[in-house]
């Protein structure tokens, strides 16, 4: 089954959406900032990503750019606020496959998260 | 007088010996502070020369330590050697290269590197960052075989490279492989750039200075080699060296192991004063030196004032002592001088009553025509007696021109018609300068009544003269000054009558200084509820001059002829004319500036807003995707149709109805075009209506629909018209606690030869008072009371409007009612829509 790594800084959403994708039967795995995140998506090679665009530190556009630059391979969804829909717009220039804004709508999310899966296995 | 004499010489030596002893005291102590000052001097500089040296040998050993250290860590990372195994076996792994090629790139901007390469055993590049493949230096080729050997981390030290003529550092880490018997594979290079930190490291000096500089040299056979580039000599880096046999450069003496504060000539064969010391743990040796003459230079500074110092005190010790025999000598002379003095006085006062009175005294005698200049007179003119001849001449001469005519005019009329003579007239002085006299005269006359003799005196008035001339042009400046004021002058006496009244004060108030001077200022400029206050100031300023608002700017209201109020800018001041306390008032109406700030504050509000908001919501954002997340779990475990489920769901509206309410505000904050769709706008009233009908009956109000049926769509996004629509209809309501009627109609006209929308809602609520209607539209204002309203909901209706183009206005009356009507202007497109509906 496919390998979600799911990257918020806010730890109870993170837990929130394992235990989600988990009872529907994928691998999850969680980071909580930037920096990990780019570990995990090197060490565990995650198939589909959801990366929170505000994390304090390094956000989420940075490691978008980070992990573009050495993996073209793995799904990304940006999740965002309102506020910050330009933001994720633009994400999707800079190599983002889809973006959902918050708060997250379970169901979308997993038809995205459906829809990369199979866009990647092409 | 020989016995005298010899008393004078006696004295003379007396104080020569004074004077002798108290110059050698001077030169003696200036001389010790001197040395003194000398031996702190040198210690000092030691003391600073070898402080900069130890921190520099503290930061290079440190520099090194940690460039070692970083070595030392990849030397023994295991993955790393693992990748660089896999790399060298597969060498089209493009992803293990993406990975070595990573690490690299770290370490080189983590530790500014020139360049960081991976090499084979054979000494090829194989990877690099930057990227490309530039051959390694024959200078490291070189060492690479003995590396492999020791498997030890290796500084190479400053060389020149051959082929780019940089000079670097490297250091090469061989990169064992574990698992092969711990076999060297290949290694790692960081090549340094010392100009990156090294070189300004080095060349730094903490303090200004024209010629200190620090060297850094290590031993080359029998030469000391220069490492860094010199401050007065190019190129010197790895090229210049230095014989041994030249003991006294400094380089040369740090290079033979010398350690501490030397004296020496440099490269240049200047003289230096140098503090050399070796780098621990290294080949290096660091000079810190500074030229002799830079270093002495506040020394020959002291000495100098040092000299002029006490030179002047010895010049100031001779003059005091002749001073002292000089007065001695006096002393004896005045006695003798004594006796002339009172000879002299009797001169004088001999002299004083020969001139008389202080004016001058002139007289012609016309029948023999002898005339008469007294001494006095000719010295008001500035002459001595004998320098000007008794000739009436003397004096017409002398008149101003302009003054001519009229002292002519004058002795006519005196002569023929007996008129007194009595004139003011100006008289040139031997200096050519003309200066004011008062001159009255008399004249006698025979029986034919033929004048015989004139005779009279001038009085020198200039000064009196200066002083109207003065008063006059100050008081011409006065009221220049006060005519041409853009701000209201009034000056007030003790009472609070005005007494003074300008041109601008007649533009401000109204009144015309013949209204206005007389009056008491409380009648006519100041509002009735400061009068106590304005009374109570009167009274204790006329007792003693002092007031409140005395001295300083103080804004507040005034009223015009017409009976307007509006703010000014008072200053006042007070001054005392004829012995009681006047007021002197300086006004400036500020209405403008005050509407201008006014205007100011409310577009700060609105600005300051926006991201006010924008900060909460964001907030709030996160625990509601939280809460949101956690009831679609719950949903998706609970069976469908139980009191759950419902529950739930009812959770979820509620987050939907708060998510919709941040989604307004932060689009509002945002200022940004939404989605937008032809809206029936009947329809979308009745909507709203709906919601609110059950309150509406509650409240029992009577509610009137007048719409136009034949109203066209209007295109904007429904979720922020519903907003504006929700808040009229409930502020009308909240209005109407007792019941009343609500009137809500549309319609479509023209405005301006342009189509337009008007809805309108009237109440017959409780009003809104006049002072508050130009700020129902401020952000946070309400009446409401606490926990009812935040103050939001006309902000964002006037908001919204205002991006459609539209217009919202409002008149109320308290206690009859309020109506607001908003005006909307079609888009072309409507227009046509409108057309074909």
């Amino acid at each position: 089954m496919a390998k979600i790594l799911v990257v918020d800084d806010e730890v109870k959403i993170c837990e929130l959406l394992q235990r989600f994708f988990e009872k529907k039967g994928y691998t999850v795995i969680t980071a909580n900032s930037g920096m990990d995140a780019i570990e995990k998506v090197q060490n565990e090679s995650p198939d589909v990503m959801l990366l929170d665009i505000r994390m304090p530190g390094m956000d989420g556009v940075e490691v978008l750019k980070c992990v573009r630059e050495f993996n073209k391979k793995i799904g990304i969804i940006m999740v965002t606020a309102v506020m910050d829909e330009d933001i994720a717009k633009n994400t999707m220039k800079l190599g983002a496959d889809e973006y959902i804004t918050k708060p997250i709508d379970l169901e979308r999310l997993e038809m995205n998260v459906l829809v990369d899966l199979i866009m990647r296995e092409k | 007088m020989e016995k005298y004499d010899g008393k004078e010489n006696h004295t003379l030596a007396v104080f020569l010996f004074i004077f002798i002893l108290l110059a050698a005291g001077l030169a003696g102590g200036g001389y010790i502070s001197y040395r003194n000052y000398e031996k702190n001097f040198h210690a000092q500089v030691g003391l600073q020369l070898s402080s900069i040296t130890k921190l520099k040998v503290n930061s290079l050993m440190s520099w090194r330590k940690e460039r070692l250290a970083g070595a030392e860590m990849l030397y023994k990372n295991s993955v790393f050697a693992a990748l660089v195994k896999r790399c060298f076996k597969n060498p089209h792994d493009a992803l293990v290269q993406a990975m070595i090629q990573t690490w690299l790139e770290n370490y080189r901007i983590y530790a500014e590197y020139e360049r960081v390469c991976l090499l084979d055993a054979e000494g090829q590049t194989r990877l690099s960052s930057p990227s490309g493949l530039p051959p390694i230096s024959p200078v490291i080729a070189k060492r690479i075989p003995e590396v492999l050997q020791s498997k030890q981390v290796t500084m190479v030290d400053f060389y020149r490279s051959e082929t780019d003529q940089h000079v670097n550092l490297t250091i090469l880490i061989p990169i064992v492989d574990a698992q092969a018997g711990n076999q060297a594979i290949g290694l790692v290079a960081f090549i340094i750039d010392p100009q990156a930190y090294l070189y300004p490291l080095i060349q730094s000096w903490p303090t200004p200075s024209i010629s200190a500089e620090t060297m850094l040299v290590r031993r080359d056979g029998d030469y000391a080699l220069f490492l860094n580039e010199l401050r007065f000599q190019p190129d010197t880096a790895m090229t210049l060296r230095i014989p041994f046999e030249k003991k006294e450069v400094p380089a040369i003496k740090a290079a033979l192991g010398q350690e501490g504060i030397v004296e020496g000539s440099d490269y240049r064969g200047v003289p230096v004063i140098a503090d050399v010391c070796a780098v621990p743990d290294s080949p290096w040796f660091l000079v810190d030196k500074m030229d002799t003459a830079e270093v002495y230079a506040p020394l020959r500074h002291r000495l100098w004032n040092t000299f002029i110092f006490f030179g002047v005190l010895i010049a100031a010790a001779g003059t005091g002592l002749g001073l002292v025999w000089r007065q001695q000598r006096l002393r004896y002379y005045r006695g003798q001088v004594h006796a002339a003095e009172a000879l002299l006085e009797i001169e004088a006062r001999y002299e004083r009553a020969v001139n008389g009175a202080n004016d001058g005294i002139w007289e012609w005698i016309m029948a023999t025509g002898e005339d008469y200049l007294s001494p006095r007179l000719k010295q008001l003119l500035g002459y001595e007696d004998h320098e000007l001849p008794n000739v009436q001449a003397s004096f017409f001469d002398r008149i101003h021109p302009e003054d001519q005519a009229r002292v002519s005019e004058a002795v006519r009329a005196h002569l023929e018609e007996r008129k007194p003579f009595e004139i003011e007239l100006r008289l040139q002085c031997k200096s050519g300068e003309y200066r004011w006299f008062y001159s009255r005269g008399q004249a006698m006359w025979d029986e034919q009544g033929k004048p015989l003799r004139v005779s009279g005196s001038i009085t020198d008035i200039t000064e009196r003269k200066q002083a109207e001339l003065m008063l006059r042009e100050s008081n011409e400046k006065f009221i220049a000054i006060s005519v041409s004021a853009q701000d209201a002058i009034i000056m007030m006496d003790d009472e609070g009558n005005i007494l003074f009244w300008n041109e601008a004060a007649e533009r401000v108030f109204g009144y015309s200084r013949k209204e206005a001077v007389g009056n008491r200022v409380t009648e006519l400029i100041i509002p009735h509820r400061y009068h106590l206050a304005h009374i109570e100031g009167v009274k204790k300023f006329k007792e003693t001059g002092k007031g409140a608002i005395l001295g300083n700017i103080t804004e507040l209201e005034a009223i015009r002829k017409d009976g307007k109020e509006f703010p000014i800018e008072l200053s006042l001041s007070a001054l005392t004319l004829k012995e009681r306390w006047c007021a002197v008032g300086l006004i400036r109406d500020i209405s403008k500036r005050v509407k201008k700030e006014e205007e100011l504050r409310l577009s700060y509000k609105m600005a300051s807003l926006g991201q006010l908001t924008a900060g909460i919501f964001h907030e709030i954002l996160n625990p509601i995707n939280i809460i949101s997340t956690h009831v679609q779990l719950l949903l998706a475990d609970t069976g469908k149709g139980s009191d759950v489920e419902k529950d739930l769901k009812s959770i979820q509206e509620e987050i939907k109805r708060v998510q919709d309410i941040t989604d307004g505000f932060l689009r509002f904050s945002r200022k940004e075009s939404v989605a937008t769709k032809e809206i029936d706008v009947n329809q979308l009233l009745n909507r709203v209506l709906a919601i609110l009908v059950a309150e509406i009956k509650y409240k029992n109000i009577h509610l009137f629909k007048k719409f136009d049926n034949e109203l066209p769509l209007f295109k904007a996004n429904a979720e922020l018209l519903r907003q504006v629509f929700l808040n009229f209809i409930k502020n009308a309501i909240d209005a109407m606690a007792s019941g009343g009627s609500l009137t809500i109609s549309t319609l479509k006209c023209l405005k301006d030869e342009k189509p337009c929308l008007y809805i309108q809602f009237t109440d017959t609520g409780c009003g809104i008072p006049k002072e508050h209607l130009d700020k129902i539209f401020d952000p946070f204002f309400t009446t409401k009371e606490e926990g009812k309203g935040v103050g939001m909901g006309l902000t964002i209706a006037y908001t919204t409007i205002q991006n459609y183009g539209g217009s919202i206005s409002v008149s109320s009356e308290v206690g009859k009612g309020s109506t607001f009507t908003i005006e909307l202007p079609l888009q072309p497109t409507d227009q046509n829509k409108a057309g074909k509906l």
